[in-house]
């Protein structure tokens, strides 16, 4: 019985049955599993998320979307927002010991591709010798104001400006409020009267300002101040849209005037998809709008941070690409790799635009409210503007020839020169407009000098900044230059010349010009989104972390390169 | 320093762009900057090539256009207010010649280191040297070699001088032994022209012989663009003085430079004629003429010859002047080819002079009138116009002379007119295969030759090989 049992249990039969047990077993616990995961992620897709109204997950339609918040460092990190400073006569006498300089931070980029210069700016009060550059330079503005339109003049009587200009005068104005040559009431009057008028004034082609305009009847002229239209140029806007934005954050109560004359311009063709920035003119032949890039190096990225303070994306336009350099007195000095055989433009390498790169935006990105004045977000730019810094004064040392170097008027013709560090291949090339060498028009300009003083505390700039501090006519304004090869001053005194000055010695005071917008929501951000005016003149939404301008950087030199 | 008569304009020329200290002078100088200043359009193009081009201006004031291009070995460019360089380089940072103009005026001067000229009144150029001293010698060079020029390169240019200039390198100036100055000649051609071209408010015809011009038909409708009724050029407009002189005053002043420039042409034809006054044959001027009126009067004889022909074919059958005039086109007609050997110096002459009549006493009126039109309106003295008008008489001899055969050439055409009469009427015979005379005259002329009977091919080479070898002998 025992024996028969046995080979029972390795019958064909128990086999089976065990194989369908296990079977079983298998089918079960794969079931159970498979429901207790499905119930278990079932119930979590099943789970009620509120959307919050104008929260992360709310689909905003337009119409609500100028609402929003702009986003910028300082709201998305937690980090302080770096504040307004006072006015230089409201400024304690230890305001300067708690300011922090970074002295103790190495040079070089950082983690997320800021940049800490090799140099740092100066700071302080002004002196004696700088107030009275500063009062001589506003009283440019003070004589080639006009008093029908609030308009100054570009250069000297010529009753003529371009919006690059007029921001200059925005900025003459801003820095002597803030360095208290005028107060609130003057202030305020001129630039009300200022927007005012830019707001009434005739555009291109009911697009954008024109590049010239009279500023006795502020009617839109050619370039020999004739009625008439050229075209809008992209830098110059872009320009003046950095001093708009300036004036708003710094003094709120002119906000609803600063929005009222952007509201009445279009941008559909000012830049593209791409993020780059058109100019245009008037084709001879046919009288039609031509649309053209505009901005190489330099300019072209001080325009479009200029319009990414207002929303929009210039993405491309704020690359350094395409870039190339060549090698002066060991320095890998930056220039615009666009062929100028085949694009037909010029890539002027001058020190102006990273001036105002670095005294008006603190070569930051337009969302970093936040870093202090030391540390530049945008940081490529400001190892750039060190070598631009760099080259000219390695060539005042090995050639003991002054350097500051940048597009300045001249008395007579050509009018208008480009003294550049390079361009055309040559380096030191000083041309006019149409491309003529005119060494004998090199000079040390006035704006580039002081600007380098400002920006570049070193004993070279001291050198700048005897050169040029008492180069001026307390009559008129500051003289434009001084010729480098012995002919003495630029006699000539143009808006932008006196605008940067004042710019410079207000940076020596308050540091970076651009300060956080202060307010909760724009006008700017809020019109018309009840009608298709914003999607057709392309008006943008409150930029979010996703519209940032990217931080990049290049390779950087760290030596001579010879 | 040397002074010249136009010193007092040069002068000025350099005070637009010498200047002194002070706001007030920046201040004149940007008014300076006006569409007023525009006097020329910079899409009229100066030379084959050159291209009108935007400017790239970042100010607020300047010139929207200029135009650039290479001629005669130089890079040039220039502005709508007349400014311009002209370099061998392309950057045009060397060597340059420089043209700045008065404002508002087409009064223009080209520069170089101490080398400066311009245009006088009369269309010469006027150059003027700062190191040049009385006594100081000047030299062009070209290559290796030197040649001395006289020194009154410091007058007006004539045309040798000028073209002796400009096909040199450099000019040097010696004092002594001493070389005081030495000054490229490169582009000076080409500012000359610039000169004359700017001038003549952009008209090609000033420009020297074998200057590359833009295609003629554009060129001629271009230069209408400077009519302000005409401008269509979005640039500065040229505020010229043409556009509002009265074109009556205009048309005095262009009679009035004609004038001016018959009675130089004679004063140097005169003088021409008075350096080779000694030498016993005629003029080198006469030989050709001569050869001219041989070539005219056989022409002129082949024309009757032809027309001969067709009305003795004709004579049977009613005429058809119209295809006679057309058959007469296959020839040169006398006259014309008489006016062509005519110099072109002196129509302008003909036409300046009031009118003359016909006779002793016409031509005693037309005389006082001749010599109180050069007295009143030219303003010339009694004894220069009397002179003129003794110039313009042996002139008018000349051109009557050329026009006119002379006896012995008469006496020879009508003794070959004869034979050639002849000869034709013995040829031509009333000969049943040719083809009437209204057939071949009714036929194209392209295609006659291809209708006509070999007889009438043989008749003409007989014609010429029977006239040629005579003059020939004449001769």
């Amino acid at each position: 019985m025992v024996k028969k049992s046995v080979t029972s249990k390795k019958s064909v039969s128990y086999g089976i049955a065990l194989l369908a047990g296990a079977g079983a077993v298998l089918a079960g616990a794969v079931f159970s599993v498979g429901a207790g995961a499905r119930s278990i992620f079932l119930a979590q897709e099943e789970e009620i998320i509120p959307i919050i109204a104008g929260g992360d997950l709310d689909n905003i339609p337009a119409l609500m979307r100028g609402n929003l918040p702009v986003a910028t460092t300082s709201s998305l990190a937690g980090e302080h927002k770096r504040t307004k400073p006072p006015r230089m006569c409201e400024m304690p006498k230890d305001y300067f010991e708690k300011i922090d300089q970074g002295l103790d931070q190495a040079s070089g980029y950082t983690r997320r591709n800021e940049y800490v210069r090799k140099y740092r700016p100066r700071r302080g009060f002004l002196n004696e010798r700088e107030m009275r550059a500063a009062r001589t330079a506003w009283h440019y503005f003070e004589l080639f104001t006009q008093e029908s339109t609030g308009l100054a003049n570009s250069v000297g009587n010529y009753p003529s400006t371009t919006l690059w200009d007029t921001a200059s005068y925005i900025a003459g104005a801003v820095a002597a409020y803030e360095l208290c040559i005028i107060e609130k009431p003057e202030f305020d009057k001129r630039i009300t009267q200022l927007l005012t008028t830019i707001k009434g004034l005739e555009l291109f082609r009911k697009e954008l300002p024109n590049k010239v305009y009279h500023t006795k009847t502020g009617a839109k002229v050619d370039y020999t101040n004739k009625p008439g239209e050229i075209g809008f140029s992209a830098l110059d806007i872009g320009r003046f849209l950095v001093w708009l934005r300036i004036v708003k954050n710094r003094y709120p109560h002119l906000g609803n005037t600063v929005d009222s004359v952007l509201l009445k311009w279009d941008f559909r063709n000012v830049i593209d998809d791409e993020g780059l920035m058109f100019g245009s003119y008037v084709d001879k032949d046919s009288g039609e709008t031509v649309y053209a890039q505009e901005g190489r190096l330099g300019y072209e990225e001080y325009a479009a941070k200029g319009f990414a303070l207002w929303g929009f994306k210039p993405y491309l336009a704020h690359r350094a690409e395409p870039f190339l350099t060549a090698s002066i007195y060991g320095v890998q000095v930056p220039y615009d790799g666009r062929d100028p055989r085949i694009f037909h433009s010029q890539n002027y390498v001058v020190t102006e635009s990273y001036l105002q790169d670095g005294l008006e935006l603190g070569f930051d990105l337009p969302h970093d409210d936040s870093s202090p004045d030391w540390l530049h977000s945008d940081g490529w730019r400001a190892e750039f503007a060190d070598r631009i810094y760099q080259v000219q004064e390695n060539r005042w040392r090995r050639t003991g020839f002054m350097t500051a170097r940048s597009e300045h008027n001249v008395k007579g013709p050509p009018y208008f020169t480009y003294d550049t560090i390079f361009s055309d291949g040559y380096p030191w090339n000083t041309v006019t407009p149409r491309g003529d060498y005119v060494p004998d028009h090199a000079a040390v300009a006035a704006k580039a000098a002081l600007g380098l003083w400002a920006l570049w505390d070193t004993d070279y700039t001291d050198v700048l900044y005897e050169a040029i501090i008492e180069l001026y006519d307390p009559e008129t304004g500051m003289f434009e230059g001084l010729y480098e090869r012995g002919q003495g001053r630029v006699e000539i005194f143009t808006a932008n010349n006196n605008g940067i000055i004042l710019t410079s010695l207000l940076h020596k005071v308050q540091g970076t010009i651009l300060t956080p917008y202060t307010g909760e929501t724009e006008v700017w951000y809020t019109a018309y989104r009840d009608q298709d005016i914003r999607i057709v003149r392309n008006y943008p939404d409150p930029p979010q972390k996703e519209d940032w301008l990217p931080a990049l950087r290049h390779s950087e030199q760290t030596q001579a390169d010879f | 320093m040397l002074t010249f008569q136009n010193t007092a304009l040069a002068g000025l020329l350099i005070g637009v762009s010498v200047t002194a200290a002070g706001s007030q002078v920046q201040i004149q100088n940007v008014e300076n900057f006006a569409s007023e200043n525009a006097i020329l359009d910079t899409s009229i193009l100066f030379a084959i090539g050159a291209r009108e081009a935007r400017q790239e201006l970042r100010g607020a004031f300047g010139w929207p256009t200029f135009q650039e291009g290479l001629v005669d070995g130089v890079y040039f460019r220039f502005d709508p207010d007349g400014y311009a360089r002209f370099s061998p380089n392309p950057r045009l940072d060397t060597d340059v010649f420089e043209v700045v103009c008065r404002p508002r005026t087409y009064s223009c001067m080209g520069r170089k280191g101490t080398l400066s000229y311009m245009l006088n009144s009369r269309g010469e150029l006027q150059i003027r040297l700062e190191n040049a001293a009385e006594g100081d010698r000047f030299f062009v060079v070209e290559g290796i070699s030197e040649l001395e020029v006289p020194a009154r390169i410091l007058q007006p240019l004539d045309d040798r001088m000028e073209t002796l200039l400009s096909s040199s390198d450099e000019l040097i100036i010696r004092r002594g032994q001493d070389e005081v100055d030495r000054v490229s000649l490169v582009g000076f051609g080409a500012v000359s022209a610039y000169l004359r071209w700017i001038s003549a408010r952009q008209d090609y015809t000033v420009l020297p012989r074998g200057w590359p011009i833009p295609n003629g038909a554009n060129g001629a409708t271009d230069a209408n663009l400077t009519q302000a009724a005409n401008w269509q050029s979005p640039m500065p407009q040229p505020q010229t003085p043409i556009q509002t002189v009265d074109t009556g005053v205009d048309a005095e002043m262009a009679e009035v430079k004609g004038e001016l420039n018959v009675l130089r042409e004679l004063l140097l034809e005169r003088h021409s004629q008075n350096s080779v006054s000694t030498q016993p044959v005629a003029s080198p001027v006469q030989s050709p003429s001569q050869e001219a009126l041989r070539i005219v009067e056989l022409e002129r004889n082949a024309a009757e010859l032809q027309a001969e022909l067709e009305r003795l074919r004709s004579a049977a059958q009613p005429p058809n002047q119209e295809a006679l005039g057309h058959k007469t086109e296959m020839f040169p007609a006398a006259p014309s080819v008489v006016a062509s050997a005519t110099p072109a110096a002196t129509q302008p002459e003909q036409a300046s002079y009031p009118q003359a009549g016909t006779g002793p006493k016409a031509e005693a009126g037309t005389l006082a009138a001749r010599l109180e039109y050069l007295m009143t309106e030219i303003g010339l003295d009694a004894k220069t116009a009397l002179m003129i008008i003794e110039m313009g008489s042996e002139a008018e001899m000349d051109e009557t002379e050329t026009i006119t055969p002379t006896t012995v050439a008469e006496t020879y055409q009508n003794q070959l007119m004869n034979e050639i009469l002849s000869e034709l009427h013995k040829s031509v015979g009333p000969k049943p295969e040719q083809p009437t005379v209204e057939q071949t005259q009714l036929e194209p002329v392209s295609i006659a030759p291809t209708t006509l009977p070999p007889q009438d091919y043989v008749l003409l080479s007989d014609y010429f090989r029977s006239v040629f070898p005579q003059a020939q002998t004449s001769q």
